[in-house]
């Protein structure tokens, strides 16, 4: 059987991988120069579940998802992994209720999730917090770019080989792994770009302390290198990749505003700016597509990417080798890119 | 939640019932789940084999599966191995009730221990070769087994007997092994209890009484004859 991924990020990466752990060969389509080169390049991200109140198929799917990556993080080598912990700061009252609610609904171990009082908050991130938090003791971040390369070492792939016709690719089978540039080939779902950047700041001597992630409506991560990372924008008004100046500002407003003091002295060094893809419903979009042959998608990860795309990846294995699925059907069907009408 | 009974066979506190016989429980595991569904026989006819557990508990069916299974199979076939465990034991435990077959298992239990999923609920995939897949669904099986889209080749219907876990052998169990299951999949428990048997049967499986192993008393084999539903 021959199996045609189009798009070289992690959504195609992802597959590839596991396909191959299948036994399964592929070959990646990737229109740019490199793999990696949307919003899968960029040199560290985090890893964390999406958080809502309830448990629900959308909630499962993060968490099976979560539990893939511990996994395979610890089977492949070189991509930067830091499970340094996550603390998500419940800093105003909606976050309270839902975070409260998420750790009580989804009843994950508490080895695994559990709140954390400020005192004690403020000891695993290393710097004084006045929140409470919820904590992800193994949540942390890799970099994605080598993420994409590790998941890509012994596959097969083409660089600047953009497809314009699926009919144009000689394979059996054809999962299309390219963001918004899925639309080209099945123009009616509803998926569309959200601009994100992150920046780049040198460590001072306070913000050197900080051990762990820390989530707020941004996000701040530990020095690597006496560089840390802040993110991110989220602009759905915006499809481009161009720097904006303005947005670092942003950045660092929303790190001032949540921690105040932390932002003192730090150097804006650097900043990349991507475009992800998103769905109406801010759910990916994984499976196969209504009228389009013999094809599949893996889309619409969001800020989630690093997690969702390997879920996905294994459920399209399933679905394309006829295996057991590895998720529960009604995740399936939430994933499912016919449940837009 | 569990621990280690006095004499050493792992008893499960939620229970109070004993998850293998201290003597020789790997021995009891192939008697009723492997000859019990005539394997290695069946799988060997198949590229693509599956099987669906009640009741994972300390994996040991699971591990004499994978080991019998390429022992006894070519390179190109494939198991995948479905597990439902509501009371999972954590990969310290899963190691020390183990231990009497360390060096039977050698690298599989090691491999199984490495790879082994956080105690979250729900769904967790672990690829173990190209070859073999276990899928361990952490949730009550009658919440969960209606969630479940495979093909099942054989069930392994482990757990608990029904006077000490009765939510198991439940029908919304029976009907979804119906819908699972296709005519010749087979299945296999230790038990015998008049309950069972008959909601096997209504499930549409053709069952009948085998000796079990050792001294027990009986036990059951079934096959699936299509039914209705």
């Amino acid at each position: 059987m021959k199996i045609a991924i189009v798009g070289g990020g992690l959504a195609g990466c992802a597959l590839s991988y596991a396909l191959r752990q299948a036994g399964q060969d592929s070959v990646v389509y990737e229109a740019g120069s490199m793999l990696a080169s949307g919003a899968s390049g960029n040199t560290t991200g985090l890893y964390n579940p999406r958080f809502c109140a309830l448990r629900s198929p959308e909630s499962d799917y993060y968490t099976a998802a979560y539990s893939m990556a511990l996994r395979t993080f610890k089977m492949l080598g070189d991509i930067d992994w830091d499970p340094c912990g996550a603390l998500h700061l419940i800093s105003d009252e909606k976050k309270e209720k839902r975070l409260l609610r998420t750790v009580k609904n989804w009843a994950w171990d508490d080895v695994h999730m559990r709140i954390a009082r400020s005192d004690e908050a403020s000891a695993l991130a290393g710097i004084d917090l006045e929140y409470d938090a919820l904590y992800l003791p193994e949540s942390g971040s890799v970099s994605p770019e080598k993420l994409c390369g590790a998941y890509m070492r012994d596959g097969d792939f083409h660089l600047n080989a953009p497809v314009e016709k699926l009919e144009d690719i000689d394979a059996d089978i054809k999962i299309l792994t390219c963001g918004t540039a899925a639309l080209k080939f099945a123009p009616d779902l509803p998926i569309s770009s959200v601009r994100g950047q992150i920046t780049q700041v040198k460590a001072t001597q306070y913000s050197a302390d900080v051990k762990c992630n820390i989530c707020y409506d941004g996000y701040f991560m530990p020095a690597r290198d006496g560089v840390h990372t802040l993110g991110a924008t989220f602009q759905p008004w915006l499809d481009h990749s161009e720097v904006i100046e303005q947005d670092n500002q942003d950045n660092m407003l929303k790190l001032a505003q949540t921690l105040p003091g932390l932002e003192t002295g730090l150097k804006v060094i650097g900043q990349r700016a991507s475009v992800r893809a998103t769905s109406r419903d801010h759910f990916p979009v994984v499976g196969r597509v209504p009228k389009l042959g013999n094809a599949y998608i893996s889309a619409a990860h969001g800020s989630y990417g690093i997690l969702s795309s390997l879920m996905a990846a294994h459920l399209l294995v399933d679905m394309i080798l006829d295996r057991p699925l590895c998720l529960a059907a009604d995740s399936v069907a939430a994933l499912s890119p016919a449940r837009f009408k | 939640m569990f621990g280690a009974s006095p004499k050493g066979a792992p008893k499960s506190k939620e229970f109070d019932d004993v998850y293998f016989s201290a003597d020789d429980g790997l021995a009891e595991s192939e008697y009723v789940f492997l000859d019990g569904n005539r394997l290695p026989r069946k799988w060997q006819q198949e590229d693509h084999f599956v099987i669906c557990e009640t009741g994972f508990g300390t994996g040991l069916n699971f591990l004499a599966a994978w080991k019998r299974f390429e022992e006894t199979t070519k390179p190109h076939q494939r198991l995948d191995f479905m597990s439902f465990e509501k009371y999972p034991l954590d990969v310290e435990e899963i190691a020390t009730h183990l231990q009497p077959w360390r060096s039977f298992f050698k690298g599989h239990l090691q491999k199984l221990l490495q790879l082994y999923p956080p105690l979250l609920p729900g769904f967790h995939r672990v690829v173990l070769s190209e070859r073999i897949t276990l899928t361990l669904i952490f949730d009550d099986v009658n919440v969960a087994l209606p969630q479940l889209e495979a093909r099942v080749d054989a069930w392994f219907l482990d757990g608990f007997k029904p006077s000490t876990n009765p939510e198991m052998w439940s029908e919304t169990v029976f009907q979804n092994m119906t819908r699972l299951s296709h005519e010749g999949t087979r299945l296999s428990t230790f038990t015998a209890a008049g309950q069972v048997r008959r909601g096997l049967e209504s499930a549409g499986f053709s069952v009948e009484k085998m000796q079990g192993y050792g001294r027990k008393r009986d036990m059951i084999i079934g096959r699936f004859m299509g039914g209705e539903s």
